[in-house]
């Protein structure tokens, strides 16, 4: 059988469905009406009156501020998160919601760098800077600078909590350990560096 | 101007450069260079944080002078503690943590102790309390007395720099003739007074850890000055 073949019955189905009902004006109009009234308008919505100025606000429009400055405020917090130094990527295994919150917020605050102060005395050095793990032991990032008494180096420099080892670069090149500090020997070379624990003051 | 190279290629180093240019880490020795060159490389393949291997570079090139293969050695003896302190450290250590505890292997302190440590603190960062064992542990206080305490005091809450606050008042005390085991019991208990009784799964650990551990602590034998 030929699907071009043309079917009476269906040909017959097509022509009374084609033949549309009357329309009633009256009731057009009745719907159109009903409508007209159940629009809402920006003077139907509830106002709040915010401070002694007497500034209005409405509802809709301040929910609407609400859900922009919550996404917004999203945003910046994951920039802002998102530029610390050290990453905490390990998931709270089964405390609560909110302990979980906390310990993220913890763990990101405590690896976060602190601001170590240095003090070396030198009354003979022409210039002093501190080397350590945590710069690489490269005496050109934390030059220290000489007090007024003239015998005294100081610098302050961020250095991540923990333990770490270091020393001072005399004129350039005299490795100096700090007096004040433990030692300890490095196992893969002998050699001694002095031991700071940075922690939050 | 050894020094200077050397810190100029380490930054470069740090930055994700080339490895066209860690090929020179060590000037005017190719071999050790583009050697240290495949072992930051296969670290940072690896996974592992990278920072501690050029630190330790650093010192043996600035500090310790050492020759270039021994500079070598070193490298491949820090990426292999940071290796195992990361599996000890599993399963979501940050760098610092994985810095602390290569650190920690090279005080001699133990897998089992970083182990401990890490299950004491649960996903917090281990990097302080790592630190302050290292020191207790290069102090010659016992390791096992040393994590106890450690642990015991993590489960009941210490803070940062109490734990910071405890490795040095320790470290006061034997510079000043304490002995060292004796001055852990002293300033151990005293902090695990101060911070009060754990509660619920925290306590049942802390309860396996005293019963575990030694008894109570004598009194400090400090020599007179």
């Amino acid at each position: 059988m030929s699907n071009d073949a043309p079917d009476p019955i269906l040909d017959r189905a097509i022509d009374e469905l084609r033949r549309l009902p009357p329309v009633d004006p009256v009731a057009i109009r009745r719907i159109v009406d009903a409508a007209a009234e159940a629009r809402v308008t920006a003077a139907d919505e509830p106002v709040f009156v915010v401070g002694s100025s007497g500034r209005s606000i409405r509802i809709w429009s301040a929910i609407g501020l609400a859900a922009a400055a919550a996404v917004a405020g999203f945003i910046v917090r994951g920039a802002v998160t998102s530029k610390t130094p050290a990453q905490v990527v390990a998931q709270a295994p089964s405390a609560t919601t909110s302990e979980s919150l906390r310990q993220v917020v913890s763990s990101s605050a405590e690896s976060s760098p602190i601001l170590q102060q240095f003090i070396f005395e030198n009354a003979h050095a022409h210039s002093v800077s501190v080397v350590g793990d945590f710069n690489k032991w490269d005496r050109s990032t934390a030059p220290m600078q000489r007090s007024s008494d003239d015998a005294t180096w100081s610098v302050i420099i961020p250095i991540v909590p923990g333990r770490h080892i270091y020393g001072y670069m005399v004129d350039d090149s005299l490795f100096t350990l700090d007096p004040r500090a433990p030692k300890v020997k490095d196992v893969d070379l002998g050699t001694e560096g002095s031991v700071v624990m940075v922690g939050r003051p | 101007m050894r020094s200077f190279v050397v810190g100029l290629l380490l930054a470069g180093a740090t930055a994700h450069v080339a490895s066209a240019q860690d090929t020179t880490l060590i000037a005017g020795d190719r071999a050790a260079s583009a050697e240290l060159s495949k072992i930051i490389d296969g670290a940072r393949a690896n996974g592992l944080p990278v920072e501690p291997i050029l630190a330790k570079i650093g010192y043996a090139v600035n500090i310790a002078h050492a020759a270039p293969p021994r500079v070598v050695a070193a490298a491949r003896a820090t990426v292999a503690r940071l290796q195992e302190a990361r599996e000890a450290l599993a399963p979501n250590p940050t760098s610092n943590d994985i810095a602390a505890g290569g650190n920690a292997l090279s005080a001699k302190v133990s897998t089992k102790s970083l182990r401990d440590v890490r299950m004491a603190s649960g996903n917090r960062p281990v990097a302080v309390p790592l630190g302050v064992l290292t020191q207790l542990v290069a102090n010659r206080v016992d390791e096992e007395k040393a994590t106890k305490y450690v642990t015991d005091l993590i489960r009941r809450g210490v803070t940062t720099d109490q734990l910071v606050a405890l490795g040095n008042d320790v470290n006061s005390d034997i510079v000043l003739g304490t002995k060292a085991n004796n001055s852990m019991d002293l300033r151990g208990s005293h902090l695990t007074a101060v911070l009060g009784v754990p509660t619920g799964a925290a306590a049942t650990a802390v309860d396996q850890g005293l019963q575990a551990g030694a008894a109570a602590p004598p009194p400090p034998g400090r020599k007179k000055p």
